[in-house]
């Protein structure tokens, strides 16, 4: 590598990573705690109630559990439904005429049997450090921050890939030279967590980075996609819409052989005026985040259009497991935390480099600097 | 330029694959997602360990 570009990709991995030092430790203790987030609600009792054992009793319709809601929240009515892991049936209401999901209050329901889950009132301690990982308390502009911060961040790795082999070309894999001064000892350390984690932190980087810029992707599919769905399946809303089940019915015969992920009532921003929009989703761990939405007809519940999801919200959907590590049981946890405290090992230790910097260097200029850096590969004595 | 790109490919084609394997399902392949990722950690962790022992030998 030739000296000048040696020392532009020094000075980029040196700005980009100072850019996200403290944005990052803030991540990693914070995702750190959230590896753990269920464990965690469980044990300051905030967790979600063990689900009932399903009894020998027919399963509730849909439609009861939207009318129950509906009846907790005069005045509202049904947006949305969500259907998780354990029955757990979360069922959204709003006001009548608002498009928007996120003006509306939940109400969760055990669907084997009925029963509401008794869901925590106010903040969970788990929630409360989510939205510090999210967006600092900023909402969306935070959320976006985070993002750009996270382009930095996978700058910073790549331009830290391409300065491993010049400094680490006449030293061993994983040389710590114990004893030495401080600037080396960290140096060292930042060399081997760094490289060691590369791939780890690329992957978890770049998919947080995109589920930063989550709700523009949304934002992209229901203006292009969506949107012409809506042009191309006109009409009225219906005077009276067929029930929910019957919706849920129609779509699984047009789709077999999948469960629902979501339904989207009429009205709303993920639907037609005149369309349910339900969503499904198949069993194992990676079909579960292939998502195909069918448009059923509120008014005489035939299926007007079915439809796959574009990449971009593929690639969003997928993003999720490999950012949270939890796809895989208790020993990716523990790896994933391991992992997590070896990024902000790197990141401590990088900073700890640059503050140990030779100062002369502010005098005679980068050049200075960056020999200092080589000396610690053992380029010079 | 060989050797010093030798443990740092070998780790990352580990994690990578390891990353990858978790995701296909359960049982043999959360075994692979949990070598993949395990052993470059484990690897760290004997770096450390044996260059502190030498270092400090108390």
């Amino acid at each position: 590598m030739k000296a000048s570009t040696l020392r532009t990709w020094y000075a980029i991995h040196r700005w980009t990573s100072l850019i996200c030092t403290l944005n990052l430790l803030v991540l990693c203790l914070t995702g750190l705690l959230l590896i753990f987030h269920d464990d965690i609600d469980d044990w300051l009792g905030q967790g979600h109630p063990e689900a009932a054992m399903a009894q020998a009793g027919p399963t509730p319709s849909v439609q009861s559990l939207i009318e129950v809601a509906q009846a907790m929240h005069v005045g509202q009515v049904a947006k949305s439904i969500f259907f998780g892991d354990e029955h757990v049936v979360n069922v959204r209401v709003g006001p009548p005429g608002e498009p928007k999901l996120a003006i509306g209050k939940s109400v969760q329901f055990n669907g084997a049997t009925g029963e509401r889950n008794n869901t925590v009132p106010g903040e969970t301690f788990s929630g409360f450090i989510l939205k510090l990982h999210v967006n600092l308390f900023l909402g969306l502009p935070g959320q976006l921050f985070m993002g750009v911060m996270g382009i930095i961040f996978v700058l910073s790795l790549v331009s830290g890939l391409i300065l491993y082999a010049p400094f680490m070309r006449k030293l061993a894999f994983g040389l710590l030279r114990f004893g030495k001064t401080t600037r080396v000892v960290n140096a060292d350390f930042h060399n081997l967590f760094g490289i060691v984690v590369m791939v780890w932190a690329l992957v978890v980087g770049l998919t947080g980075t995109f589920l930063s810029f989550s709700p523009l992707i949304l934002g992209l599919w229901q203006k292009t996609e969506l949107q012409h769905l809506i042009e191309t399946l006109p009409g009225p809303k219906p005077s009276r819409l067929i029930t929910v089940d019957r919706a849920i019915n129609a779509a699984q015969t047009a789709v077999p052989g999948k469960d629902i992920a979501y339904v989207f009532y009429p009205g709303t921003e993920y639907s037609t005026g005149r369309h349910y929009g339900v969503v499904l989703r198949g069993h194992t761990e990676l079909e579960k985040r292939v998502f195909t939405i069918a448009m059923v007809d509120a008014g005489n519940g035939a299926v007007s259009a079915v439809r796959g999801m574009p990449w971009y919200l593929q690639v969003l959907l997928l993003s999720g497991p490999f950012h949270f590590g939890n796809y895989a049981g208790l020993p990716l946890q523990i790896l994933w935390a391991l992992l997590t405290i070896m990024t902000a090992g790197a990141t401590v230790t990088g900073f700890v480099v640059w503050l140990k910097r030779h100062r002369r260097s502010k005098v005679v200029g980068g050049e200075a600097e960056l020999e200092s850096a080589l000396s610690l590969s053992g380029e010079k004595t | 330029m060989k050797g010093t790109w030798r443990m740092p490919l070998l780790l990352g084609a580990l994690s990578l694959g390891g990353l990858a394997a978790g995701i296909f399902g359960d049982g043999i392949w959360d075994w692979l997602c949990w070598l993949g990722l395990g052993i470059p950690v484990a690897v760290v962790a004997r770096h450390v360990w044996r260059q502190w022992r030498v270092a400090r030998p108390s």
